[in-house]
């Protein structure tokens, strides 16, 4: 077989000053220069530097003069170490503690409901409008009528939570049903898979990465409702002591009540990520 | 996952048999006095509060006063928002310096900001706004920043080989290309802002729809409470609809 | 006609990866690429051709080596210029703007380098677009149309701000045979009436021999240019040379070429596999 005409070469078929001169000079032009702030270790100070930024701008606000100052960040650290231990602990985990039962209420009776309207149409022509009727009004507004209903306030707070739960949980379980690809059902039959098996072998795992998104919503809002629950009927709970903060004028304690929700709100989505990675071990997307 | 089975007309009367079933239980649980379904109004009750409310003038100025209100501490998110999302998205340099300072404050939900914003904004008015503008900031930044990030490097060399300069890949690629994520920030935006301000009434207003509710269960106007309720409830879904048909607007691409 | 000649010349391409440390992603590659030419340049998968169109299109840098444009060096150790319109690339996953009708798409160039008025651009896109046999469809987006018609309006894109040379990167990668052909033949016509310098990269051999003037074989990585094929087959082309005795000559010798260098491909990720 004959081999190229030409060969490795190819230089030799230009125009020959260009192949024997040398690169002519350097007219290109340094795209990148690497700056200090674009480097790994750059970007550590520069983040850093970002909260002291802010630290800076909260103490600043809190050296304006006003009738009521705003507490710097100095006061609100003394402030929090000032709280007692236990009862701050006790707050945190009361609060904690509506979440998460809530929270379950409403994964155990959202599920399977998100379940069955995602998978029997009839289901759905029942009952998913009833829901979505119910949706746009805001767990927030139910408060009044929550409070009329339930005897004592836990239960009125763990009502709120619930129903700011449900709905998220509810249609994502829908879309995580109505997302199962017929290519699952189609094979799994295919291999001769009863109803039962199908179900749980098959549509559960599929359904888990939707349900999961559902669950992360829902402990966000959840934590929502309880603050606001706690704010407005004072019953311990770190909503209900940032609340207090403000009513007996313990203005520092404010923004330790602020940090405590977040700090707990970020470590319960942390729990509802780990617990997905731990059961969906696998990576569908 | 199964499609659906039946026609539209099924579908529809489905629907109104699903509500009606729910107004049944609803009536039946009052009714019958079941636990403390007693206390909660019943549906003629509701009705003819309603008739009362609606049409008078107090109901105009709450609705408008909620409204007002989320829609200024709206766009001021926006307006605040977008930039900083769209700066933060398009600069490594930029998003150091100020993105960890915002996740530090995104944790905290809007109603944690309650007292705070009072302390802040020793008005209502500004508190409230305050309020929802926390609301709505937090998810148009996100929207915003993952618009810019997700957008495919294939469109920068493409308008970069095409001759365009900084700015105009910033305005005609970023800008344009983070425009369907910022659309849904906008209106995800709204909905948490409209929930907050609902909270903040009622905790710390004066007027408005979400004080009405608290004031109607303080007053024993117990009627009145689901009345604001549906009120509120349709208001927020009817600014849903709004932004989303804005939505549509911006990126007429993705309708076709 | 304005094009220009494209000179690489022993480039090397190094960079360092979190998992496999150091890789020699190119080793001394050469190509003379004339005025006016189509030079195809074929390889197995991860030769690093698109790695090498990159380094000349002026989104990557090199390790040493150089290439110029002409007389013009674009790329030399150290040093890259920026890229531009006078090396357009028509990209292989689509480089159309989606949120930009056809029309806003071809006429993007000449407006921002401000060569054109907006309405001037949109006249000579209109008239582009009709001699083509794409009149029509200026309003549409391109989520709207197939990908045939996507790629052939990306071509024109790119030949609207007359490139000095035209990088193709796996352009029709992803069409499906009708399209790809239909595309195929698009391009050819265009070819020939704006002879325009193009480097196009394929792993399709029939493309490459179709489409091209010379055809350069690319070793696996680390990419070297191993041979450099003269097609010789005469223009304008047409789908029944592809059955003509010398185009099955050809092709049986490029195969042949490429077949040993995606025989090593394999054997090398079976290695790294096996790491």
């Amino acid at each position: 077989m004959a081999k190229s005409l030409k060969g490795v070469s190819a230089l030799s078929s230009l125009a020959p000053d260009i192949a024997r001169e040398p690169p002519r000079g350097l007219e290109g032009k340094l795209r990148r220069s690497v700056r200090w702030w674009n480097t790994p270790a750059g970007s550590v100070v520069l983040q850093v530097s970002s909260l002291v930024i802010f630290l800076v701008i909260w103490e600043l606000f809190g050296r304006l003069p006003r009738a009521i100052p705003i507490p710097t960040p100095d006061q609100s650290l003394q402030a929090g170490l000032s709280l007692s231990p236990l009862g701050f602990l006790h707050d945190c985990l009361l609060s904690f503690y509506r979440v998460g039962l809530g929270f379950l209420i409403g994964a155990i009776i959202g599920i399977p409901l998100g379940v069955v309207i995602g998978y029997s149409p009839l289901a759905r022509g029942l009952l998913f409008p009833a829901v979505e009727v119910l949706r746009p009004v805001p767990p927030i507004a139910w408060i009044p009528l929550a409070l009329l209903f339930f005897p004592n306030i836990e239960g009125m707070i763990v009502f709120l939570t619930f129903y700011g739960a449900f709905f998220p949980i509810v249609y994502n379980t829908i879309a995580g049903m109505s997302g199962i690809p017929e290519m699952y059902i189609h094979a799994a039959r295919s291999l001769g898979s009863g109803s039962w098996t199908l179900f749980w072998r098959i549509m559960v795992p599929a359904m888990l990465p939707s349900i999961f998104t559902g669950l992360h919503i829902a402990i966000g809002i959840a934590w929502l409702m309880v603050v606001a629950g706690e704010m407005v009927a004072v019953t311990g709970g770190i909503g209900a002591l940032t609340w207090q903060a403000y009513q007996t004028t313990h203005y520092p304690l404010i923004f330790v009540g602020m940090a405590a929700i977040g700090v707990l709100g970020y470590v319960s989505s942390q729990i509802i990520r780990a617990l997905a990675r731990f059961v969906i071990r696998w990576d569908i997307s | 996952m199964r499609a659906s089975r039946y026609s539209r007309r099924m579908e529809l009367s489905l629907s109104v048999l699903s509500i009606g079933l729910l107004v049944l239980v609803w009536q039946a649980l009052v009714y019958l006095h079941v636990y403390r379904f007693a206390y909660i109004p019943s549906l003629p009750q509701v009705v003819e509060s309603a008739k009362d409310y609606v049409f008078s003038s107090d109901f105009v100025s709450d609705a408008i006063a909620s409204a007002i209100r989320v829609f200024v501490a709206w766009i001021i998110a926006a307006v605040v928002a977008i930039p900083l999302g769209l700066a933060i998205g398009w600069s490594k340099t930029f998003s150091d310096l100020s993105l960890p300072t915002l996740e530090l404050l995104r944790p905290i939900p809007p109603i944690a900001w309650i007292p705070a914003g009072i302390l802040f904004f020793p008005n209502i008015e500004g508190s409230v706004v305050f309020i929802c503008f926390i609301g709505a900031f937090f998810p148009i930044l996100l929207n915003t920043i993952n618009g810019v990030t997700q957008i495919e490097q294939t469109y920068f060399r493409a308008a970069r080989c095409l001759g365009a300069g900084q700015r105009e890949v910033f305005r005609d690629v970023v800008v344009r290309g983070a425009m369907p994520s910022i659309v849904v920030g906008l209106a995800l935006g709204m909905g948490i802002a409209w929930m907050a301000l609902v909270a903040a009434e009622m905790i710390a207003g004066q007027y408005g729809l979400g004080y009405m509710i608290w004031r109607a269960y303080s007053l024993a106007q117990y009627p009145l409470i689901i009345v604001g309720m549906v009120a509120i409830g349709l208001i927020g879904a009817g600014m849903s609809v709004c932004i989303r048909l804005l939505g549509r607007k911006l990126t007429p691409w993705q309708n076709r | 006609m304005n094009s220009l000649g494209v000179t690489i010349r022993h480039v090397t391409k190094k960079y360092v990866t979190r998992r496999d440390g150091e890789v020699l992603a190119l080793n001394d590659c050469s190509i003379g690429i004339h005025p006016e030419e189509f030079f195809v340049l074929v390889g197995p998968s991860g030769c690093g051709k698109t790695t090498l169109l990159n380094i000349v299109a002026g989104f990557d840098t090199l390790t040493s080596g150089d290439v110029s444009l002409g007389n013009m060096l674009i790329a030399a150790q150290g040093v890259i210029s920026d890229p531009g319109p006078d090396r357009m690339v028509v990209f292989q996953h689509g480089g159309l703007f989606p949120w930009m009708t056809v029309l806003e798409n071809v006429c993007y160039g000449p407006i921002v380098q401000k060569q054109m008025t907006r309405a001037e651009a949109c006249n000579h896109a209109r008239s582009m677009l009709a001699g083509v046999g794409l009149q029509g469809i200026e309003e549409r987006y391109p989520g709207e149309m197939s990908s045939g018609m996507r790629r052939r309006v990306e071509i024109i894109r790119a030949l609207i701000g007359r490139p000095k040379v035209l990088l193709m990167d796996e352009p029709f990668r992803a069409l499906d045979a009708l399209n790809k052909s239909v595309v195929q033949e698009f391009l050819l016509r265009l070819f020939d009436t704006h002879l325009n310098t193009i480097f196009f990269i394929t792993h399709d051999l029939r493309e490459a021999l179709f489409l091209g003037d010379r055809v350069g074989v690319m070793t696996t990585r680390p990419g070297r240019v191993k041979t450099i094929i003269d097609v010789g087959l005469p223009r304008p082309r047409s789908t029944r040379m592809l059955d003509s005795r010398d185009f099955l000559r050809l092709k049986a010798q490029v195969t042949e070429e490429v077949h040993e260098e995606a025989l090593e491909a394999f054997a090398a990720g079976e290695r790294e596999a096996a790491r």
